[in-house]
C-alpha cells in the first residue's frame, strides 16, 4: 500500500503542484543587488506594520527597511503607491529604490521628517561595503561563499546632494477636454474668460546621500482635435537607489475656459478645481487631496487615502473613498458616496443623499432631499434635515435633533442606540417602534410614553418606523 | 549554470521561473501558510542565488534548492513553535493503513487531502513520502523520537484514508 502511495506522488508530483506562487523575481533580484547590511524578508510584518497607516505616501518601486530591532523588510518590487509611517516598530533606517517621493509626504499635522534616515554608510568607497554573507543552517555546505557584489559602483553616485528641475509656460488653442495623469505632481485648475488654455509646470527633483541616477520626469503634452493630454514620462521607471533621503516635488498650474472637461488620475499630487461648467469633471487619487470649488456640472471623485472637498457646487456627485474624509457643502444636487474607514460630513445639499460606510461617521446637516444612509459600525448624525430618513446601522447609533420628515422614516439598528427629535407637529407624527431588549419611549408634548419591545403611537400619517435588538430607542 | 555563476541576471530569471512553482508547493506541504511558504521561497533562492558558485553540479541544483526550501520550512516551522504530540509508541504495528485500501488515487484530490492533515501529521507524511527522509532523518529534524516519527506517520496514513473517502 505504502508502495503503491509513494509510487504514484513520484509519477503524479507535477500535478500535485496545486498552488500557485505570487511572482516574487523583482523582489529576489532587488534582494540580490541590495547592500547587504539590509536582509530584506518578512513581507508579512511589513504588510501588518507598514501599510493601512496613513501619514506619508510614496510611489514606491520598492524599499528595503530595517528597524530599531533591526527587524528588516522589504516592500514588494513593483511600482505602486504606499502610504506609510510605521509608529511600531519605527523605521530606523533604509535603503530605498524610490520612483517618486512627494516633497510633502508628511501631512500637515505630523512633524515634518525625512521618510528615509541616512543608513550607516561609508564615506566615498569604492564599492559599498560588503559585510559577511549570512549563511543560515538551511544553506547545504556553503564553502566560503564568495561575497555577494551589492549596488555595481559605477552605478552608485556618491556625492552628498544632486538635483534636477524644469518650468515651462505653454498656451493651447481650442481645448475642450482635457485629460491628466500627474501621478505626484499638484494639479491646480482655475477658469478665465480667455478662450486659450494656459499651462505652467514647474517640478524638482533633489536627493541627498548615496545614489543611483536620477530618473528624468517629462511631462508631456499631446494636443488631439479639441482634446489635450497630459501626462509625465519617467526616464528610468525602474527609479533610484538611495540610501539616504529624496525630495520630489511637481505643480501643474491650468487657467481654462469654464466650458472644459477636466479628467485628473492622480497618485499622490493634490488635485484642486474651480470655476468649471463643462460637461463634467473627474478626479481619481491615491493618496492626493481633492477640493472642487465652485463648479456646475456632474462630478465624480474617487479616492483612497486622500480627503475630498466640495464645496459651492450645482450638479449631481459620486464619490468613493476607502479613508480619506469626505467634505460637501452647498451643493445643488444629489449625491451618492461610498466610504470604508473615511468619516462623511456633508453641510446644507439641495438633493437627496446615498450613502453607505463601513466604520466612517456621518454627519448629515441641512439636506433638503430624502436621505439613505447605512453604516456597519460607524454612528449617523442627521440634524435639520427635511425629507424622509432611511438610516441603518449595525452597531453605529443613530442620533438626530430638529428633522421635519414629509411621509416617514425608517431606522435600523442592531446594538446601536436611536435618539432622534424631529420639528413635525407631534401631531402630525405616529411611531411604531420594535426592539428586542432596548428601551423604548416617545416624548409626546407634555407626557412620555415608555414600552418595552413595541410601542405604538398611532396620531398623524407620517409614520416613523424604528427597529433596534439591544439598543434604546429615544424620539421626541 | 555557468552563466548564474557569472552573475547574469537573466539566467537566475530562468532558474526561478523554472523552480518557482514546484518548490513553493514542497514548502505549502510542509508550512500549508501561503505568506510563510512566499517568504521561504524568496528567501530560498536569494540564499541558492547569493551561493550559486559555491554549488557543485555532482547534484542537480532542483535537488539543491529543494533541500535549501525544505530546511527553511522547517525553520520557519519551528519558529510557529510547531509541537509534534507525543504518542505511544506501542502497538504501532496495529495501525495499519487499512482505511485506504480499495481507493483510486487523484492527484489534486490527493493534494488536497494532505492539505487537510494536521500539521504534524502533514509535515512527517510530507517527509517520508514527497522527501524520501528516513523516519531517523525526520526526527532528528523534528527533534522527535524516530519511533513516534513512525506513528504519526502511520495516523497521518489513516486519516489520509478517511479523507480520501470522504471524497470518493
Amino acid at each position: 500500500m505504502e508502495d503503491t502511495l509513494k509510487a504514484f506522488i513520484r509519477k503524479n508530483r507535477d500535478k500535485m503542484d496545486i498552488h500557485e506562487p505570487a511572482d516574487l523575481w523583482s523582489a529576489i533580484s532587488l534582494q540580490l543587488a541590495a547592500p547587504q547590511p539590509v536582509l530584506p524578508k518578512k513581507l508579512t510584518w511589513l504588510k501588518k506594520g507598514l501599510f493601512g497607516l496613513s501619514a506619508t505616501t510614496a510611489v514606491v518601486t520598492s524599499a528595503y527597511l530595517l528597524t530599531k530591532n533591526e527587524t528588516p523588510a522589504v516592500v514588494a518590487a513593483k511600482t505602486e503607491t504606499h502610504s506609510y509611517i510605521p509608529a511600531e516598530p519605527p523605521v530606523e533606517a533604509a535603503v530605498v529604490t524610490l520612483a517618486v517621493l512627494p516633497a510633502d509626504t508628511v501631512k500637515k499635522d505630523k512633524p515634518k521628517e525625512p521618510l528615509v534616515n541616512i543608513l550607516p554608510f561609508p564615506e566615498a568607497p569604492a564599492v559599498p561595503p560588503v559585510p559577511p554573507v549570512p549563511v543560515t543552517e538551511a544553506v547545504p555546505a556553503p564553502e566560503a561563499p564568495a561575497p555577494v557584489e551589492a549596488i555595481p559602483a559605477s552605478a552608485v553616485n556618491y556625492e552628498t546632494t544632486d538635483s534636477s528641475s524644469s518650468k515651462r509656460d505653454t498656451i493651447f488653442k481650442g481645448i475642450t477636454k482635457i485629460e491628466i495623469s500627474g501621478e505626484f505632481f499638484d494639479v491646480d485648475v482655475k477658469v478665465h474668460s480667455q478662450p486659450d488654455v494656459l499651462f505652467y509646470e514647474e517640478h524638482s527633483v533633489s536627493v541627498k546621500g548615496a545614489h543611483s541616477k536620477i530618473s528624468k520626469y517629462n511631462v508631456v503634452t499631446e494636443k488631439k482635435d479639441s482634446t489635450l493630454k497630459i501626462y509625465i514620462d519617467a526616464e528610468d521607471h525602474r527609479g533610484i537607489m538611495i540610501v539616504g533621503s529624496i525630495s520630489i516635488s511637481g505643480m501643474m498650474a491650468l487657467t481654462v475656459p469654464e466650458g472644459t472637461e477636466v479628467i485628473v488620475h492622480n497618485v499622490s499630487g493634490n488635485v484642486k478645481l474651480n470655476g468649471l461648467k463643462g460637461k463634467k469633471a473627474e478626479v481619481h487619487t491615491s493618496s492626493g487631496d481633492i477640493g472642487i470649488d465652485n463648479i456646475s456640472g456632474p462630478l465624480n471623485m474617487q479616492s483612497v487615502s486622500g480627503d475630498i472637498r466640495i464645496k459651492s457646487c450645482k450638479g449631481n456627485v459620486v464619490m468613493t473613498s476607502s479613508s480619506g474624509d469626505q467634505y460637501v457643502e452647498n451643493l445643488e444636487g444629489n449625491f451618492t458616496t461610498q466610504s470604508v474607514s473615511g468619516n462623511l460630513h456633508f453641510t446644507n445639499v439641495k438633493g437627496n443623499a446615498n450613502l453607505a460606510s463601513s466604520s466612517g461617521d456621518q454627519v448629515l446637516s441641512g439636506i433638503e432631499g430624502n436621505i439613505h444612509a447605512s453604516a456597519v459600525s460607524g454612528n449617523i448624525t442627521v440634524n435639520d434635515c427635511k425629507g424622509d430618513l432611511t438610516l441603518n446601522t449595525s452597531s453605529g447609533n443613530l442620533t438626530g435633533k430638529n428633522n421635519r420628515l414629509s411621509t416617514g422614516s425608517k431606522l435600523q439598528s442592531v446594538s446601536g442606540d436611536i435618539k432622534m427629535s424631529f420639528a413635525n407637529d407631534k401631531k402630525e407624527l405616529s411611531y411604531d417602534l420594535n426592539s428586542v431588549s432596548g428601551g423604548l419611549s416617545v416624548e409626546n408634548g407634555s407626557e412620555t410614553v415608555k414600552e418595552e419591545k413595541r410601542l405604538m403611537l398611532r396620531q398623524g400619517a407620517i409614520m416613523v418606523q424604528a427597529t433596534t435588538s439591544s439598543g434604546d430607542q429615544r424620539f421626541k | 549554470m555557468e552563466q548564474c555563476k557569472k552573475g547574469d541576471d537573466s539566467a537566475f530569471r530562468e532558474l526561478y521561473m523554472l523552480y518557482s512553482k514546484p518548490m513553493f508547493n514542497a514548502s505549502m506541504r510542509i508550512l500549508n501558510n501561503r505568506d510563510e511558504a512566499e517568504d521561504v521561497l524568496q528567501e530560498s533562492f536569494v540564499a541558492a542565488f547569493r551561493h550559486i558558485r559555491s554549488f557543485e553540479e555532482k547534484g542537480s541544483f532542483g535537488s539543491w534548492l529543494k533541500r535549501i526550501v525544505i530546511n527553511k520550512s522547517l525553520d520557519a516551522l519551528k519558529k510557529q513553535k510547531q509541537n509534534f504530540v507525543q504518542v505511544d509508541e506501542l502497538n504501532i504495528a496495529e495501525e495499519e493503513t487499512e482505511e485506504e485500501t480499495g481507493i483510486e488515487y487523484d492527484a489534486v484530490a490527493l493534494q488536497k487531502a494532505i492539505d487537510r492533515l494536521p500539521d504534524g501529521y502533514r509535515v512527517i507524511l510530507t517527509l517520508f513520502l514527497f522527501e524520501d527522509y528516513s523516519h531517523r532523518m525526520i526526527a532528528e529534524k523534528l527533534g522527535i523520537s524516530e519511533s513516534t516519527s513512525k506513528s504519526q506517520y502511520l495516523r497521518a496514513r489513516k486519516k489520509l484514508g478517511a479523507y480520501l473517502k470522504e471524497q470518493q
